[in-house]
């Protein structure tokens, strides 16, 4: 008997010889054949059988089927199309679709009845809020956009969809408000993805790595996102999100180094409290950064710049302390960070009894021995909790790194590598961009109306959105008239 | 060739720092940190008083863990050598950045201290902000006073002359002032500090002319000074009225002094406002339009007589410590520059105007005729 579609064994034989995992389920009708492929793994199967074989079985077996008949008039599958592309029937399969391939039909069904395990929405866990919403994003594109689908029901809103990776053709989406968001960085953005050619990535770190300006710039250029309410109010202030499938996180871009001070709270409490926050935020980024080192400098070089009581105060604190200041210091950092560390791979319980056992060993007996003086953990211990305070944790890892430098030239060279070191880190600062976007926007360049919006903010008194931002629709709302102009 | 470059940066920075870094600093610990210097004059020697805290006596101390002080003396036919004399007692080296206070004997300030103080120019890691007193006592008086609240004799005459300047009562010079008048051999005034039923006071100010020792002023007498020199100076006077006393605060509103240089004499014309408080009677009166009155005459009347004493004694001795030359200088730089400044100081004329507005506060009964309140 001669087929009508001729490739029809030939594609079946191909798809086998590969050892996909595939199943294949034949259906007899008239004088040909349906073949349903799919991953099991892959696959809603009670909805195959629903929606799929059941009303396949109770059609009419006497005729052939095409394509075109059983999409139109057999299936009761909402999402399905027709192709005639049959290079690409593995790579549908293999993406969880099923594939109806028909013996007397050149064209092929692909229905979408993809089901993967995945993680119910939860709570989020490194970006906790006490006002704000409390679902996160998870591993599931569909699911993290049907999160931000729920909150942005707007037209203007555009879903991209990138595939990036030779062989695992991760789907990204590119999301961002066509009519807000600077069209520039948007085509920056899809160009970068559209320009990656690796194997695969799995996750959004990895393709961040692909989409920075500078492969070697110490500060992160893109913000992480693991909240759907962060990712819309990005999007409504004209930025641009990417999804990645198989990452819970966003990356937002562009994001300057203040937004990263910024925490979801501050969005949602009263805006004395939020500026008092941010303002809290700023010194603690500064505190973790340089109180270590000043230690040393204090301790080593200018000791007359203390009031003289803390200055004799240090010095008996010190006085029966083997190690020099710079010493002491490096060791009781590098101990910070190995229970730092240690505690971030662990189990919670786990956790507890090292920071427990790291708290008595080197805050009790180490001072109890004269190996540390007591005022070196207080610094240190600042240091640390303060370097937990900014909202966004990626910002302190290149202080985490920078504050050796600094703790290492203010030891050589006192107040002068210090302020060399500082100078350094703000030259750095000043000239990294974010897609086009200043890194260190409203300071430098300086706009007075943003740089007091980015400390003192609230949506009802903020009508404007960032001039840095360079958006198409720079306003959020109607801007108030001016009081008593005439 | 870009590790050839890469190479050769690395060692330019490896260079500069190993040999730019300061590798001989030391840690705050590893240094005697001394709180207060006297010096004083001992037949044909110089002594100096080192105060220096005993850190590992006052950590093994169980109660506050205050730092012990240990006073080292050392005495030498010159500076140099008291102070070698001081640095072979010491196991670290002497610190002279956390000094409080300098305090000269009467005896070095007659000698002269000029020696002592470019000597203390040449020390980079000396305070020159410290406070720079003089006593009349003898050094063993001066550290057998019973201290207040400071277990450290430089922080006890700190804080004293801290308290009494904040608060307005006190003219201070820091040893970067001293410094400077030396240079210009200007006169100056310096606090006095005595011991006084063994405790340390404040009680006058000695005169000091260049590095010289010129005369004392008792602080009963140096309300003048501290009108024409001070800032934001408040003072309390017991102000006679009638048969009663009145308690007035005072406050200096504005000094304005005018130099004029006629027919060959200088003349200062001070004009000196001056806003008071009246605080309480001596008996419980309440105080009239007429009476407040009184007072405020009373008041501009003992002003002007501080005033007119304070300029008399520093023409007197031939020291002009109340700064008049600065005054002079800047109105008249050409003419400064010809004259002898000590003579013409001497021989300047002074018109001293003082006006006051009294301020009766809750004293003030207007129908009242003096009398007693029941």
């Amino acid at each position: 008997m001669q087929r009508k579609n001729k490739q029809f064994e030939e594609i079946l034989r191909r798809i086998r010889s590969k050892s996909m995992d595939l199943t294949e389920r034949r259906l007899r009708f008239g004088s040909g054949m349906v073949a349903i492929l799919y991953v099991r793994q892959l696959t809603d199967r009670v909805a195959l059988a629903e929606q799929v074989i059941k009303p396949l079985m109770e059609c009419d077996k006497s005729r052939d089927l095409t394509a075109a008949d059983v999409v139109e008039s057999v299936i009761f599958a909402d999402d399905c199309q027709i192709s005639t592309d049959t290079s690409q029937i593995e790579r549908h399969v293999l993406e969880g679709m099923t594939v109806l391939l028909f013996s007397e039909d050149s064209q092929y069904v692909i229905i979408n009845l993809k089901q993967v395990e995945k993680r119910n929405t939860t709570e989020p866990v490194m970006t906790y809020t006490v006002r704000g919403p409390r679902d996160s994003l998870v591993e599931n594109l569909d699911s993290n956009l049907s999160l931000i689908r729920y909150r942005l029901q707007c037209e203007a809103l555009r879903i991209d969809m990138l595939r990036v990776g030779r062989r695992n053709h991760s789907k990204i989406a590119v999301i961002y408000f066509e009519d807000i968001a600077n069209s520039q960085t948007v085509a920056e953005i899809k160009k970068r993805i559209g320009a990656i050619d690796v194997d695969g990535l799995s996750s959004s770190g990895e393709l961040q790595a692909y989409l920075l300006n500078s492969r070697i710039s110490l500060f992160p250029q893109m913000g992480i996102v693991e909240r759907s309410d962060m990712a819309c109010g990005a999007l409504l202030e004209g930025k641009v999100v990417v999804l990645m499938d198989g990452s819970p996180w966003a990356l937002v871009a562009p994001k300057v180094f203040s937004e990263f001070l910024w925490s979801c709270d501050d969005f949602y409490q009263n805006r004395f409290i939020s500026t008092f926050n941010r303002i809290l935020r700023i010194i603690s980024l500064n505190l973790a950064f340089i109180v270590s080192s000043l230690y040393v400098a204090v301790v080593s070089y200018h000791s007359d710049a203390l009031p003289g009581a803390y200055m004799i105060a240090i010095a008996q604190a010190r006085a029966n302390v083997p190690f020099s200041a710079i010493l002491e210091v490096l060791f009781i950092e590098l101990i910070g960070e190995i229970i730092r560390e240690s505690l971030i791979r662990v189990p919670t319980k786990i956790g507890t009894a090292i920071g427990i056992v790291g708290a008595i060993i080197i805050g009790q007996a180490a001072v109890a021995a004269g190996v540390f003086s007591p005022l070196i953990l207080i610094v240190i211990s600042l240091s640390l909790i303060s370097s937990f305070v900014p909202a966004d944790y990626t910002i302190m890892d290149p202080f985490r790194v920078l504050k050796y430098l600094l703790i290492l030239a203010t030891a050589m060279f006192g107040l002068y590598g210090f302020t060399l070191v500082i100078i350094f880190v703000i030259t750095q600062l000043v000239s990294t961009n974010t897609f086009g976007t200043p890194y260190m926007a409203p300071v430098a360049p300086f706009k007075l109306r943003d740089a007091i919006k980015s400390i003192i903010y609230s949506k009802p008194s903020t009508p404007l959105r960032p001039e840095f931002l360079r958006t198409r629709d720079n306003t959020r709302g109607p801007i108030p008239p001016r009081q008593g102009g005439s | 060739m870009a590790a050839k470059r890469a190479a050769f940066l690395a060692l330019a920075i490896i260079t500069a720092v190993i040999s730019s870094g300061c590798w001989d600093a030391l840690d705050i610990n590893k240094k005697s940190l001394c709180t207060l210097v006297l010096t004083d004059r001992a037949g044909d020697n110089f002594v100096f008083y080192a105060e220096v805290p005993n850190l590992t006596l006052g950590q093994q101390q169980e109660t506050s863990g205050a730092a012990h002080y240990d006073i080292v003396v050392g005495e030498g036919t010159t500076y140099t050598n008291a102070r070698r004399a001081i640095n072979n007692q010491l196991d670290k080296p002497l610190f002279l950045g956390t000094v409080r206070a300098l305090m000269l004997t009467d005896k070095l300030a007659k000698y002269g201290v000029e020696e002592y103080f470019y000597r203390m120019q040449t020390m980079v890691d000396y305070r020159r902000v410290l406070e720079v007193v003089t006593t009349h006592s003898s050094p063993e008086e001066i550290f057998s006073v019973k201290l207040e609240n400071n277990v450290s004799l430089g922080y006890e005459i700190d804080d004293t002359i801290t308290t009494l300047k904040d608060t307005g009562k006190l003219v201070i010079y820091t040893a970067s002032d001293v410094l400077n008048f030396i240079y210009a051999d200007r006169s100056y005034v310096v606090a006095n500090m005595d011991a006084v039923n063994g405790r340390l006071a404040f009680n006058g100010y000695t005169i000091m002319k260049g590095s010289h020792y010129a005369g004392f002023i008792h602080v009963d007498d140096a309300g003048g000074l501290v009108w024409l020199l001070g800032r934001n100076i408040v003072h309390t006077r017991a102000v006679p009225a009638g048969e009663y006393t009145a308690a007035v605060e005072i406050k200096c509103k504005s000094r304005k002094i005018r130099p004029q240089y006629v027919s060959g004499q200088v003349v200062f014309n001070i004009d000196m406002d001056f806003t008071a408080q009246l605080m309480y009677m001596n008996d419980n009166i309440s105080v009239d339009k007429k009476q407040a009155e009184v007072i405020k005459n009373e008041l501009q009347s003992m002003l002007l007589d501080e005033l007119v004493k304070t300029v008399q004694h520093s023409q007197a001795i031939g020291c002009d410590y109340l700064e008049l030359w600065d005054v002079f200088r800047i109105h008249y730089p050409g003419v400064y520059r010809q004259l002898d400044w000590p003579s013409a100081y001497q021989n300047a004329a002074f018109n001293i105007t003082v006006t006051a507005e009294l301020d009766p506060g809750g004293m003030m009964d207007m129908e009242a005729q003096g009398r007693k309140v029941s």
